[in-house]
């Protein structure tokens, strides 16, 4: 046991006596594991609020169908639908792509009738939209920031409608710790996000609530709907219905979809910082072989020899990974993932006014960790190895 | 090397490795106060988002699943388009 405490003491005088070569290693092992860290964090977080906009979704989404592509569903369906046994409530919902300001900042419009929504609400600063086509928008922190938003903003028309264009007002802001999608939202009554596209009548899905027994049979019964509206002259809307355990299944495979790209960009990383690390941490280190050769003519045994170099190198991966998992806590926690979120997020600010989720969950941490020490312990160990097994006086000379 | 040196790294490395399981430990669980913001957004909108995308400017699939079939770049603008899509993380294909 003495023997092992002295072995591990000397290596970790060993980080000490190359203090250069050391932080380079451990410079090197946080370069690679940091992405991978805050990748995957930023994956896990958003794996969760993921899973909340399905457990909160609708427990069948309705939606009409044409030429084969999803198609908005004629008011008409909200009574169809609702006249199915097993229905409970019927909501239609429009979502919409529009544009704003100067620089047409994308925005996602949402639309839902107003006595959908809670009496009061803590989520925005300001209030929730009035009823009918009011014109009262609540938008998204990034949007407010990004446009100069304030409550009581007044938009001048941002849309066109022949029956004539109104003057918008911003009645609320979504705050900024709410999940990443409220961001670019604006959210208005189903009246006002009627006008804005223009489209009476319709709506782009209808969120329907069902008896949890009856919900396979509501779903049949939708599928079996002839059309979900009057004919318009271009045939039938027909009817598709998706349940809450199919969005179970789409959308968090999405999420472990990206989480498993990211895993194999970082392996080709990992493939690059390999070889840096195996220069870093001694192969072709003249001071290693001096070290090495010295240690041996005072009696040290290769084992020992390579003891020494693997307690160094557990010392030095163990440092650079605890470095890594600190570094990712701070820049995606204080730092709000500045840099790194507009990479793993689509339409995010490289500063992002939304708190980007994350979570660091131990799985990742701990095989960050052994792929630190591999990394580290592979280019230590052979560069030792190797001179360890050159005979002293050879190297001396 | 003799002295207080090794000790020295030792704690040093002792304090960065308990620094960082604490770290883990408080940030591998979720915040209560956050899910239950996530839980009122959701609730409010009907279920909305999923995705890695913020707007539907380019992929509304990206942004929620539940909103279009496949990803719109998939034939567009040559077959195989999705693998140039920006939605895609790091530009690697959207399904």
């Amino acid at each position: 046991m003495r023997r092992w405490l002295a072995l591990g003491r000397s290596g970790a005088g060993a980080v000490l006596l190359h203090p250069l070569r050391s932080a380079v290693t451990v410079a090197c092992v946080v370069a690679v594991l940091l992405p991978y860290l805050a990748g995957l964090a930023i994956a896990h977080g958003l794996l969760d609020q993921a899973r909340d906009a399905v457990r909160l979704g609708p427990d069948l989404l309705v939606e009409g169908v044409r030429l084969g592509r999803p198609a908005p569903v004629p008011l008409e369906a909200v009574a169809t639908v609702q006249a199915i046994p097993g229905v409970r409530d019927v909501v239609p919902r429009i979502v919409g792509e529009i544009r704003l300001g100067r620089d047409d900042v994308p925005a996602v419009l949402v639309g839902l009738p107003v006595d959908h929504w809670p009496a009061g609400t803590t989520l925005v600063e300001g209030r929730l939209p009035a009823a009918g086509a009011s014109h009262e928008l609540v938008v998204g922190a990034a949007l407010a920031r990004r446009l100069a938003l304030v409550v009581g903003a007044r938009l001048p028309p941002f849309y066109r409608n022949d029956a004539g264009e109104r003057v918008s007002t911003v009645v609320g802001i979504f705050r900024s710790d709410l999940p990443l999608w409220s961001g670019s939202l604006v959210l208005t009554s189903f009246e006002t996000a009627a006008t804005v596209f223009a489209q009476r009548g319709l709506a782009s899905s209808l969120l329907v609530t069902v008896d949890r027994a009856q919900r396979d049979d509501v779903r049949r019964a939708v599928g079996r709907l002839g059309a979900l509206g009057p004919d318009d002259g271009h045939g039938p809307v027909r009817a598709r219905a998706l349940t809450r355990e199919d969005a179970a299944v789409l959308v968090p495979a999405q999420v472990l979809h990206r989480e498993g790209v990211l895993t194999l960009h970082w392996l080709l990383a990992f493939a690059v910082g390999l070889p840096l690390v195996l220069v870093t941490t001694g192969a072709g280190l003249a001071e290693r072989r001096r070290e090495t050769a010295l240690l041996k003519a005072v009696g040290w045994g290769t084992d020992d020899v390579l003891l020494r170099a693997f307690f160094e190198s557990v010392l030095l991966a163990c440092g650079a990974a605890a470095v890594a998992v600190l570094l990712a806590a701070v820049w995606l926690g204080p730092l709000r993932a500045a840099g790194v979120a507009a990479v793993f997020l689509p339409g995010v600010d490289p500063a992002p006014v939304v708190d980007v989720p994350y979570r660091l969950a131990p799985v990742p941490v701990l095989l960050a960790s052994l792929v630190a020490f591999v990394l580290v312990t592979v280019g230590s160990l052979a560069s030792t190895w190797r001179a360890a097994s050159v005979p002293p006086a050879e190297v001396l000379r | 090397m003799s002295g207080r040196g090794p000790a020295l790294v030792l704690a040093l490395v002792a304090t960065l490795a308990a620094a960082a399981a604490t770290t883990v430990a408080a940030t591998s669980r979720r915040d209560a106060r956050e899910a239950a913001r996530s839980e009122g957004f959701q609730a409010l909108v009907g279920g909305l988002g999923g995705g890695p995308a913020v707007h539907l400017a380019r992929c509304a699939r990206a942004f929620d699943v539940r909103l279009d079939d496949g990803c719109a770049f998939r034939t567009h603008p040559v077959p195989g388009g999705g693998a140039y899509c920006a939605h895609g993380l790091a530009g690697l294909p959207c399904r």
